[in-house]
């Protein structure tokens, strides 16, 4: 298992766009990948999951990833989060 | 047979496309353990059916909606995908043996507990989103997602109302009328249909619990009433009906390139309303004489947030530049009243009409307004572009606005943008106060352009949607014509012109009365163009100086009414 904490950086936090480009961005991987945040774990592949977490800018979480591809995976995603999640 | 309002004229023989809005009801159903397997396949197969549903829409959205709009579709595509909705419903299925339609419900009520405890008011509105999507799973199993995309050849619309964003969806080639049980004539359907020249009646009751999806109908919208299920005496009767209707609108055609101008040489502007850039269209088609109003607030409402000002530029410069060189009027926001933007939050008023709407709102958040007028301003280069500021009710309203207007122009100046400096800029009178004021209110601007719809409703004091007291908003009341034509008379004195947008414009019985007190543009929808070009064609202004005097000596607007059909009759046995 990889894992790594991640901070939300764009204005808009995780909300229905940057959720689902999120959501896309999972989705490249075969790991099972999940986010954690305030006491809560979803499935980060699962845009109602993601987004039920009410996350928003400057929210710390904790991305872990399991399988094959799992280092890719976490740098990947940091890589994502670090850039806004698409958002300027 | 079923009665209504007529609010677009014209016949129709089709087939009844009932669209429900009402929630559907869902029934739980145990299964035995075998049919397990079963649920869950329907459950797939809905899934199915709903992802080509939202495919289809999102095609469309994508032609009218800009791509931040759009991608609200990606996240609905994501959330009807979404694996951990996927298993909850089918560990519902699996758990407590029910059927797939009640394990969505269940799913879906979990998934929205959980969105609407949070602190976080954007997220508490996903809810709509999850909402809207699970209603498309839920439509898609039960056989009832009757989406509006997927109307057949002359389909007539049965429904409540529908919302902006609904008609939007409409196969408009295939669409041949509109029979509502709610709505007026100034809903907006009510001016879709017009804009579309196809017929539409409102208000008719007891039709949607009773008329089958897909039953043969015809819909007279001349004089307003529905017959399900014709027999074949009804039907031959009606196409007789329509073919002579078509004919008429086919000499009505001819005039297309003809003035409108009386026998005595008074030239009067036939123009157009329109709510949307795609309108114009059907403006270029009647060859009218110019857009006589662009309602602006369109543009702000069939999106979820406020049009910023390269949207705005875009779509008057569109407009403008389609009209080739004629004039277009564009109206500045007016929502309020009627008019709901729910982005922005208007507060819930006690009497909405008398509230904070159109040029008060403007005046008040100068940063909406000042985006407004630099937008159309820019595109006033593109071609000939009138500028209108709408309820105006007091001359500090209108000095305020011009100010505003001007500390716009000097920024655009010190930014070397280009605007058309000879832009004339007009008010609009609805509003008693105004009308009363005209001699004063004409030394500020270049022309006045009379909205009847509103200036009746203030006039008589009658709510123009409420439907119970409909019959009270009428253009005919003496006291609306007297306001009208001592506008008229105060306008010429100052040397303006002045028009009349409201939907008395397009209403032919009216037209020698506007013509005769030297009203110079009438502007309403397409579909009335023709008509009222012919009317005019038929009068000497003289004659119509006339029937403004005996007009006004009348005390009731039956009288008036009964007046002007007599006039009207005569003209036609002349002509």
């Amino acid at each position: 298992m990889m894992q790594a904490t991640v901070k939300i950086t764009n204005k808009s936090g995780l909300h229905a766009r940057p959720a689902n480009l999120l959501v896309q961005e999972a989705n490249k991987f075969k790991s099972e990948i999940t986010l954690a945040y305030d006491g809560q774990e979803v499935n980060a592949k699962s845009i109602l999951g993601v987004m039920s977490l009410g996350a928003v800018q400057g929210s710390e979480l904790t991305v872990k990833a399991v399988g094959e591809d799992e280092d890719k995976a976490i740098n990947d995603l940091k890589e994502f989060f670090t850039s806004g999640l698409g958002e300027e | 047979m079923y009665k209504g309002i007529v609010v677009s004229k014209g016949i129709a023989i089709g087939r009844i496309y009932k669209y429900a809005n009402e929630k559907l009801a869902i029934t739980t159903r145990s299964i035995p353990a075998e049919k397990v397997e079963e649920e869950i396949n329907r459950l797939e197969e809905a899934k199915e059916k709903a992802n080509k549903f939202l495919h289809e829409i999102k095609g469309k959205a994508t032609r009218e909606l800009s791509s931040e709009e759009v991608q609200i579709f990606d996240a609905h595509f994501a959330m009807l995908n979404d694996p951990m909705l996927n298993d909850e419903v089918i560990k519902f299925i699996n758990d407590e043996k029910i059927n797939a339609e009640a394990a969505v419900k269940k799913a879906i009520e979990n998934i929205i507990a959980k969105f609407a405890a949070m602190d976080n008011e954007y997220f508490r509105e996903r809810v709509k989103d999850i909402e809207d999507v699970g209603d498309h799973l839920l439509r898609a199993l039960t056989g009832n997602l009757n989406t509006l995309l997927d109307i057949g050849d002359d389909s007539i619309i049965l429904a409540e109302d529908l919302t902006p964003s609904q008609t939007a969806l409409l196969d408009k080639d295939k669409l041949k009328g509109f029979i509502l049980t709610r709505g007026g004539k100034t809903s907006h359907t009510a001016i879709m249909a017009r804009n579309l020249m196809i017929p539409a009646i409102v208000g008719v009751k007891g039709i949607l619990d009773e008329a089958q999806h897909g039953a043969d109908v015809i819909l007279d919208a001349i004089s307003g009433q529905v017959i399900i299920n014709p027999d074949q005496k009804a039907l031959a009767e009606y196409r007789a009906k329509l073919a002579a209707y078509e004919k008429k609108q086919r000499e009505l055609s001819k005039l297309k390139e003809k003035p409108a101008r009386t026998c005595d040489g008074f030239g009067v502007k036939v123009a157009a309303n329109i709510s949307i850039p795609e309108d114009t269209n059907r403006v270029l088609e009647v060859n009218a004489d110019g857009i006589g109003l662009f309602r602006s607030e369109f543009l702000y409402m069939n999106t979820g947030q406020l049009p910023d000002e390269e949207k705005q530029f875009k779509a008057y410069k569109e407009v403008v530049e389609k009209m080739a060189g004629k004039p277009v009027i564009i109206r500045t926001l007016d929502i309020g009243g009627d008019k709901e933007l729910p982005y922005m939050d208007l507060p819930e008023e006690m009497n909405p009409f008398l509230g904070w709407r159109a040029i008060r709102i403007s005046l008040e958040r100068k940063d909406i307004f000042k985006t407004q007028l630099r937008a159309i301003l820019r595109a006033s280069n593109y071609g000939q572009i009138k500028l209108m500021f709408p309820l105006i009710a007091s001359l500090e309203e209108l000095d305020k606005a011009l100010e505003i207007l001007d500390e716009v122009k000097e920024e655009l100046e010190s930014e070397n943008i280009l605007y058309d400096r000879k832009m004339e800029v007009g008010m609009m009178i609805e509003v008693p106060s105004a009308a009363l004021m005209a001699d004063r209110f004409a030394d500020k601007v270049d022309f006045f352009s009379i909205g009847t719809n509103d200036l009746i409703q203030y006039t008589v004091a009658v709510d123009r949607t409420n439907e119970k007291i409909s019959e009270l908003h009428t253009p005919y009341h003496p006291a609306v014509l007297r306001l009208i034509n001592w506008v008229a008379e105060a306008a010429q004195k100052a040397g303006i012109w002045v028009g009349i947008c409201g939907e008395a414009g397009g209403n032919s019985l009216l037209t020698p009365i506007f013509v005769g007190m030297g009203i110079t543009e009438l502007s309403m929808s397409p579909g009335s163009i023709l008509e009222v070009k012919k009317k005019v064609r038929e009068l000497s202004k003289k004659e119509a100086e006339k029937h403004v005097n005996k007009v006004l000596a009348l005390n009731t607007a039956a009288e008036v009414e009964e007046y002007l059909k007599e006039v009207s009759k005569t003209a036609e046995e002349n002509y």
